[in-house]
């Protein structure tokens, strides 16, 4: 009876954080199931059209050319973000002086609010009066037009990305620290070079951060929207143009919220599939100890 | 015991009185300070004359095409009395059920309907029309021109008082004006697509029609000359090389509509003395007085056409105010937009320097106005309105997106505007079959 009465008392106490969570997270995410088989404008109410958003997905250049976009932003964000990471995470990983600092140094970008990051940053890349270009410039090199060609933008976007790289670096450096010494001592005396130790011991033994690593990138990757919209609002000729900005110009610009959500609905279905590949893959690379 | 009883006489008879005094709200998202004081005064001298309303000021700053914050409020039942819309979205709002019809509220107030159509330029009222019905009362507009530097004409021995006029002329002008030192650009004499060279812009120099209102069909990609004129777009993007023109532009910190990349206003690179010629709207005017360097000579001119296209052609845009659906006091409501639509327009063109759309307000705008005014005032007869369809902001876009693959060279003319045409025509069906 006592045991009840405390049960009763504790859900109250938390009864607030699930209303929240109900409303303003299950209940969205049941409606936007609902809506992308609908045609739906706000204000009129929902029509139900069975699967003709997805069908219209895929006849529709814009999308079908955000779709690109985004697979070359999850290929270039993914791994190239995990290499700066662990490269960060291996240089920091030392004891030296001052290294509390320069870790300190690394995790400062991931701290600044995206929007002043995206204005530093299109300043670096300006072609015209960036420093990037200035640079280059010194040692006689002609610099390419990073933000203002089409065929370069998402490689600006991606390198610029990098700038954040110190969060992974921080999780990745985390569990390097949970490697216990004797291992690199023995590897030591039987004569390992650096790179076969980081080979053999290291990697191995943080692949548990990396496969939490390739979920979390992996899933912001498919929405990524922030840097290509404030920097270039998806241009220059649509060439930044994700699939999550794509979904923002049609619920928010056209009204269109049922096609928005059979959008939002594909990117989920897209991050599904990935995350059960990559669990599915997970026994064969990850190394639970 | 007294006191509190004569209190509570006070007390009940305030109430009633100010029972009597309907009070609404009115949205609006000029944030500008000169604007925003000339609304302020406007409403003040109607609240003065008619005592038994009283206007609420709300001020919501908000992009054009973006009023999510409305269409939430609406949904939600907790929207304005009076909404301040841009005017070529009337059309998508009303079809979208967001707006109430202003006409019926003006009718039932004693308006003759006919007669006030006739006291604004009709491009206006064409615009705050759908399904024959008045559902705003045009605010005020804007239209465009070339604007050049007349210090860089001498300077490139080109006579500052004739602007180009043929597409001939414009093209030996530009290229006279163009500088590049390096391999990059230090001066550029035209950018066709830049500010206000939209689609819409030389499509209707060229002579072009976009839409048959009559046969409800988008007609762009079988009209020869609209093909042409983004043809015309392409071959100068090949001639002057895109990327090193977006490349240009960046450089002050804009793209090539003049939007802000990056947050920091950007630098007009017309203003600095770096591009010779642009298409701009009246608006320019105003920050050349206020922004320009003191020796700035610069002239204004039509728009250059073609032979065959249209010769002073301009196209006008703007805002108006609207009812939102669900209003708690339409009918106050209506009153209140009458009033501004006249009254209140008359004076914002004199204190802002805005084109009006009421005819009346155009003397005063000029007593108030620089003599270059008088070019954009002469333009508003005539001037061109984008097509008044319940998808006019897709239209927009989709037009944007045909205009850049052209200039990049990824899609031909033809290719371009027809799928461009197809998807819009599409969406449009499904709004009038409703």
């Amino acid at each position: 009876m006592k045991k009840r009465k405390r049960f009763w008392t504790a859900m109250f106490f938390v009864l607030p954080g699930i209303i929240g969570l109900l409303v303003f997270r299950i209940y969205p995410i049941f409606a936007s199931f609902f809506f992308s088989f609908t045609e739906y404008h706000i204000t009129l109410p929902p029509k139900w059209i069975g699967l003709t958003n997805f069908k219209e997905l895929f006849h529709d250049p814009l999308f079908v050319k955000s779709l690109q976009n985004t697979f070359v932003y999850f290929i270039g964000l993914v791994p190239v973000g995990l290499i700066v990471g662990i490269l960060l995470a291996l240089l920091l990983v030392r004891d030296f002086k001052g290294v509390s600092f320069f870790r300190a140094v690394m995790y400062m970008p991931s701290v600044v609010p995206i929007y002043a990051f995206a204005v530093v940053a299109l300043n670096f890349f300006n072609p015209y009066l960036g420093l990037v270009n200035g640079f280059l410039a010194k040692f006689g090199i002609p610099g390419p037009l990073w933000t203002a060609d089409d065929k370069l933008v998402k490689l600006t976007i991606i390198l610029i990305a990098q700038w954040g790289a110190g969060q992974q670096a921080m999780i990745l450096m985390a569990a390097m620290k949970d490697i216990p010494k004797e291992f690199y001592e023995s590897a030591l005396i039987d004569g390992a070079n650096k790179w076969q130790t980081f080979r053999k011991i290291t990697l191995p033994l943080i692949t548990p951060a990396i496969l939490y690593y390739f979920i979390t990138s992996s899933i912001l990757a498919l929405q990524f929207f922030e840097l290509p919209q404030i920097m270039f609002g998806g241009g220059p000729n649509n060439a930044s143009l994700s699939i999550a900005i794509y979904l923002y110009r049609h619920a928010f610009r056209y009204g269109n919220m049922g096609y928005a959500s059979a959008m939002a609905w594909f990117i989920f279905l897209i991050s599904l599939g990935i995350c059960i590949l990559y669990f599915k893959t997970s026994r064969k690379w990850v190394f639970y100890s | 015991m007294k006191r509190l009883v004569v209190f509570l006489v006070i007390l009940s008879l305030a109430t009633c009185l100010l029972g009597d005094v309907v009070e609404i709200t009115f949205w609006h998202s000029m944030t500008n300070p000169v604007e925003r004081e000339s609304i302020a005064g406007a409403v003040a001298e109607f609240n003065k004359t008619h005592p038994n309303i009283k206007v609420n000021i709300v001020i919501v700053p908000g992009s054009e095409t973006e009023i999510t914050k409305l269409m939430t409020a609406v949904a939600g039942g907790t929207g304005p009395d009076i909404y301040y819309l841009d005017r070529f979205t009337v059309a998508q709002r009303a079809a979208y059920g967001v707006l109430e019809p202003l006409e019926d509220y003006l009718v039932q107030l004693g308006y003759d309907i006919g007669k006030l159509k006739e006291e604004f330029f009709n491009f206006a009222i064409e615009e705050c029309q759908w399904n024959n019905k008045m559902w705003a009362l045009p605010w005020d507009t804007d239209n465009r021109a070339l604007y050049y530097n007349k210090k860089l004409f001498k300077e490139a021995g080109l006579d500052p008082n004739k602007p180009p006029v043929t597409l001939e002329e414009l093209e030996i002008y530009a290229e006279k004006l163009t500088k590049k030192t390096a391999g990059r650009y230090t001066q550029v004499g035209f950018i066709p697509w830049a500010f206000q060279g939209w689609h819409y812009t030389w499509g209707w120099a060229f002579g072009g029609n976009f839409y048959d209102a009559q046969r409800q069909k988008l007609i762009f990609a079988d009209d020869p000359r609209i093909v042409k004129a983004f043809e015309w777009l392409g071959d100068w993007a090949k001639k002057y090389n895109i990327k090193e023109l977006e490349a240009f532009v960046s450089s002050f910190g804009m793209s090539f509509s003049g939007a802000s990349i990056g947050g920091a206003e950007p630098i007009n690179p017309f203003l600095a003395g770096k591009l010779a010629m642009v298409v701009d709207g009246n608006w320019l005017l105003a920050q050349i007085l206020q922004l320009a360097p003191k020796d700035f000579e610069f002239g204004i001119a039509p728009i250059p056409a073609p032979a065959y296209g249209e010769k002073n052609s301009t196209w006008a845009g703007g805002w108006s105010l609207v009812i939102p659906k669900g209003a708690k006091h339409p009918k106050e409501a209506a009153e209140f937009i009458h009033y501004m639509a006249t009254k209140g327009q008359i004076k914002f063109a004199i204190d802002t320097q805005h084109l009006p759309t009421l005819k009346e307000a155009v003397p005063g705008l000029l007593s108030a106005s620089p003599a270059e005014q008088k070019i954009f005032a002469d333009l508003l007869p005539t001037a061109h309105v984008r097509p008044v369809i319940p998808v006019g902001a897709l239209l927009w876009d989709e037009l944007t997106n045909a205009m850049q693959a052209v200039v990049y060279g990824e899609k031909s003319a033809t290719e371009a505007l027809r799928s461009a045409q197809e998807k819009v025509q599409k969406e449009l069906d499904k709004w009038l079959a409703k």
